[in-house]
């Protein structure tokens, strides 16, 4: 659990995640069925969450009581619901859904549509007359990095991310790459034709260059401790930076905020 | 089932990538330098940050994309184009809609939140949020403005294949709507209710709704209640009481339900897991699950078993 206040009313607000670090590499995947999995290519930021946008499911304990059971329903209203004591008595932010389709044991599964990321499940949740407590409840995984986490997706580092040599950024559709060359050139390539590189701007080529979304918020090209080349975004803390569809490199704050483009949209 | 080597299909990515900067960096034009056939899927390849750790790896071949544990055992990794159509599928079982009607549906959320998140991020001080309509067939989706639009509002909600309606004159914008929420929270906690859940309606200018659980010694009145609250949130707000809980999270005590869970209890209820998550370190891999979700020490974790 991970507590954040509200600056503007002074008031504290907290988020039903957690992470923990595990004994097995991790990869972009998560779960939608028992024993599939799917790539996260993407995360559907707080405020594209759109009210009867579809919006899809996965909880062990479900699908282990009923293998045909109900994924997909539409995404509600946003708020907040209050854990009862013996839980921790926080008030956290949560997304309804107009069904409550997860039950106990579902906690923490992963809400999702295609191959984008939307939450994880807090549960049954109903800010109306309880005469319908049909609604269930997730936290978005857009606030993840309010407990200084971030999910892995293709398109996008959060601070504290980095790509080594010979790693790479993908679009949603698959159509742009950022690569983080071994010849130390970090370039960007839509339909497999570079657009934008970093030796373009005169940065130097040195094997083994990496680059990294900083906690300062700064994206900085480093070579064994020396910068090479920066957006000069710091002094914003959880900026990340995307790879969007439209072939643009773009950092966002946390609020999505852009505040430096590669200017190379639109494909 | 014949797969290639995992290791084998990212050296000729990073080969691809090499070969094209190295002749196309003098030339600023961005003229097509190659035509290197990828092999494999780009991007579904992800280089372990430290090869020790790296027992689940990635195979590709002809027929998908494995994800292959350090006990030989496998599990096939939905490709883009099937778990789309097997969401769209679903959705429309449920909806009753053809998967056409889904499909149509799917387009213009997706619209419509490319759009909230420019706005969002360009104007935050109006930003609302976005709706869609009640049936793919009723109404265009609806960004929610702060006020009256004006002209860059209105460039902004332009979208190139779906139209949007723009429904200004709202007197909250999703900033000013969550302070509210926070604060009528934060009244009832300090009044003594301990579970409830509230939400705002953009649709009803923001209206908000709370759901308490009686508790004895307080108010069991709505209008005690509303009463109770800043002037601020008191006259837009639906309040409803009840015996029942309003908040009940799926799970609580024990660790990750996973294929190999190691609880000191098995009576204990259990969570699941969620995504892949960076901490502060890049390098030390992570799992989120839900906060309440508590002794989590006490699991011991596969790769992928749910």
């Amino acid at each position: 659990m991970s507590l954040t206040s509200s600056p503007a009313a002074g008031l504290t607000v907290g988020v039903d995640a957690q992470q923990h670090q595990t004994a097995v590499q991790e990869l972009r995947l998560f779960n939608f069925h028992a024993n599939d999995v799917r790539e996260v290519k993407s995360v559907e930021p707080e405020h594209a969450i759109t009210l009867l946008e579809e919006v899809c499911f996965y909880g062990k304990a479900t699908v282990t009581a009923n293998p045909n059971y109900t994924r997909c329903t539409d995404v509600w209203f946003k708020g907040k619901c209050k854990m009862p004591s013996d839980y921790g008595g926080y008030i956290v932010d949560v997304v309804y859904t107009v069904q409550y389709l997860s039950q106990s044991g579902d906690s923490g599964g992963p809400w999702f549509h295609n191959e984008r990321a939307f939450g994880i499940t807090y549960g049954g949740c109903h800010p109306t007359d309880n005469q319908n407590p049909t609604w269930g409840a997730f936290t978005p995984v857009d606030f993840f990095h309010r407990i200084n986490a971030g999910v892995m997706a293709r398109d996008w580092l959060v601070s504290g991310q980095v790509l080594n040599a010979g790693q790479m950024l993908v679009s949603e559709d698959g159509r742009s790459e950022l690569v983080m060359q071994h010849d130390g050139n970090l370039v960007l390539y839509q339909n497999h034709v570079p657009v934008w590189a970093s030796l373009w701007l005169g940065v130097p080529m040195i094997p083994g260059t990496l680059v990294s979304m900083q906690l300062d918020g700064n994206f900085v090209m480093w070579n064994n401790g020396v910068a090479l080349w920066s957006t000069s975004t710091w002094g914003s803390l959880g900026n990340r930076i995307k790879l969007q569809s439209d072939g643009n490199l773009v950092v966002f704050t946390t609020a999505w905020t852009p505040l430096w483009a590669s200017n190379t949209c639109c494909i | 089932m014949r797969r290639l080597g995992w290791r084998t299909a990212l050296a000729g990515l990073a080969a691809c990538c090499m070969v094209a900067v190295a002749s196309g960096t003098g030339h600023a034009s961005g003229a097509r330098l190659s035509s290197a056939p990828w092999e494999g899927e780009p991007g579904t390849s992800h280089v372990p940050e430290d090869p020790g750790l790296g027992e689940p790896i990635l195979e590709h071949g002809p027929d998908g994309t494995y994800l292959v544990n350090a006990d030989g055992s496998w599990v096939r990794v939905q490709s883009s184009e099937e778990s789309l159509e097997q969401d769209l599928r679903d959705y429309a079982k449920v909806k009753g809609w053809t998967v056409e009607q889904a499909r149509h549906r799917h387009a213009e959320s997706e619209a419509v939140g490319e759009v909230a998140v420019r706005i969002a991020g360009v104007r935050p001080d109006v930003f609302v949020g976005s709706a869609l309509g009640p049936t793919p067939d009723e109404g265009n989706p609806m960004i929610y403005i702060k006020g009256p639009a004006d002209d860059e509002i209105r460039a902004l909600a332009a979208h190139p294949t779906t139209p949007i309606d723009i429904i200004d004159n709202q007197p909250y914008s999703a900033a000013e709507l969550d302070e509210r929420l926070a604060l009528l929270m934060n009244t009832l906690d300090q009044v003594g209710y301990d579970n409830f859940a509230s939400a705002y309606d953009i649709r009803q200018r923001g209206r908000l709704m709370v759901n308490i659980q009686m508790r004895p010694g307080l108010p069991d009145d709505p209008e005690i209640v509303r009463s109770l609250l800043p002037r601020e949130i008191s006259q837009d707000i639906e309040i409803w009481l009840s015996l029942e809980p309003a908040s009940h999270p799926d799970s609580a005590y024990a660790g990750l339900w996973m294929g190999h869970l190691n609880s000191p209890n098995p009576d204990y209820t259990r969570c699941t897991s969620g995504y892949s998550t960076f901490g502060r370190s890049p390098r030390a891999p992570h799992i989120s699950t839900a906060g309440h979700c508590r002794l989590l020490d006490q699991f011991k974790r596969f790769p992928r078993a749910g």
